[in-house]
């Protein structure tokens, strides 16, 4: 690539999803929007980036940009965050909303392993929990790492990266040389498509937010505004999670930091 | 130092695992088979066992039962790594006593996983 094709595909990124491009790192670029090329049938990346440029397609733009915005997980990632989860914040969530269900988000979820990591550690609390009802919501700004979310189908590396052999055993099936997630954990989550630099009031308001490793990947302007955004979206005394080596790319008045990268929303303010 | 007794008549495999399980802190000796390894085990109980299924002399599930008889053999944490990667073979390693369960082929991420998994 040259530095030109670099620079469309940077500006594009952060213009439209608040992605920030290491210019230093250029293989992983080329690594990542390689595969769309060759998926879209040209013969070159450039050739990709000049389609994009003059034919102005936006299913290939965005395509190319959800590329560069494909980020690692694995299930139970960063697990302290998951045991007080299932430990401290679920139990008190649950004596205080009664009847109404708990609804939890998981945002720039990429394949889904996060998403079903929460949905497992709710159903094996489950004896412990009050009794209740947790929605799980899986976003990402990638339709391809959505479907493969909503599948629900793991290969053997996969299942072997944080995953306890036990909830393997009791909550996936085998297919063929691959997992599934059992269809009760699977019932449990939905999915749909979110860009973190978007207006995402749509989505209503959630006790509980995992947005773990994707906010660092953003530029800082845009980290702060969806930052300030997925604060929003809490429920009065809702929970923000964040990685446990990130930092809050903003001081929110009303937000407190709990430790280990959680951070609660004032349980005095009032709803919108 | 923490032990680690690595069970699995391929010597490249147990190549592998020694390079990975040192870097996890921990002193490695090597068996060929679940015999060679019950004496290991009879002269220092290790830690931790990383154990093939299929093997010449003694196999996976046959040392892991005999294990669970020797004084002190309910204390290391076994963790199988075999090819055999049905939902009937882990569970039968379970019930009879493994801690964790890896699937081959493995990489280093993934022992490093299971031993956190497995208390180690």
């Amino acid at each position: 690539m040259k530095p030109d094709e670099l620079d469309f595909v940077a500006e594009l990124a952060r213009v439209r999803a608040g992605l920030m491009v290491d210019r230093d790192r250029l293989y992983v670029v080329e690594s990542r929007l390689g595969p769309v090329a060759r998926r879209e049938g040209f013969g070159s990346i450039r050739e990709m980036l000049l389609a994009c440029r003059q034919r102005k397609d936006e299913r290939l733009i965005w395509m190319v940009i959800e590329s560069l915005a494909a980020g690692e997980t694995y299930f139970f990632r960063d697990k302290p965050a998951f045991t007080r989860l299932g430990e401290e914040i679920l139990p008190e969530l649950m004596r205080r909303r009664g009847d109404n269900p708990i609804r939890v988000w998981s945002a720039g979820c990429s394949t889904g392993q996060e998403p079903y990591s929460l949905a497992l550690q709710v159903e094996e609390a489950r004896e412990q929990l009050p009794p209740g009802r947790v929605e799980i919501l899986g976003t990402d700004l990638s339709e391809r790492s959505l479907h493969k979310a909503q599948e629900g189908l793991y290969n053997q590396f996969e299942v072997q990266r944080g995953l306890p052999i036990r909830l393997l055993l009791r909550h996936f099936e085998r297919q063929d040389e691959m997992w599934r997630v059992s269809p009760r954990i699977r019932a449990m989550a939905r999915w749909r498509r979110v860009n973190l630099n978007a207006d995402f009031r749509a989505l209503g308001r959630f006790d509980v937010v995992f947005c773990r490793n994707v906010l660092e990947g953003m530029d800082p302007a845009s980290a702060r505004r969806a930052f300030e955004q997925l604060s929003l979206a809490l429920e009065p005394g809702g929970y923000l999670v964040l990685s446990e080596t990130e930092a809050a790319p903003a001081a929110i008045e009303g937000l407190q930091s709990a430790g280990g990268g959680i951070f609660r929303a004032d349980p005095r303010r009032a709803a919108a | 130092m923490r032990t680690c007794l690595v069970v699995d008549d391929s010597r490249v495999i147990r190549k592998v695992a020694r390079r990975i399980i040192e870097e996890l802190g921990f002193e490695v000796f090597e068996a060929c088979d679940g015999l060679e390894a019950l004496a290991w085990c009879r002269a220092a109980m290790p830690d931790a066992i990383l154990l093939d299924w299929h093997m010449p002399a003694l196999n996976g599930i046959d040392f892991l039962r005999q294990l669970r008889q020797e004084p002190g053999g309910d204390q290391p944490k076994v963790i199988f790594c075999t090819v055999e990667n049905s939902a009937d073979h882990i569970r039968e390693a379970l019930n009879a006593g493994a801690a964790e369960y890896i699937m081959k082929p493995f990489d280093s991420e993934i022992v490093q996983a299971k031993f956190v998994e497995a208390g180690l």
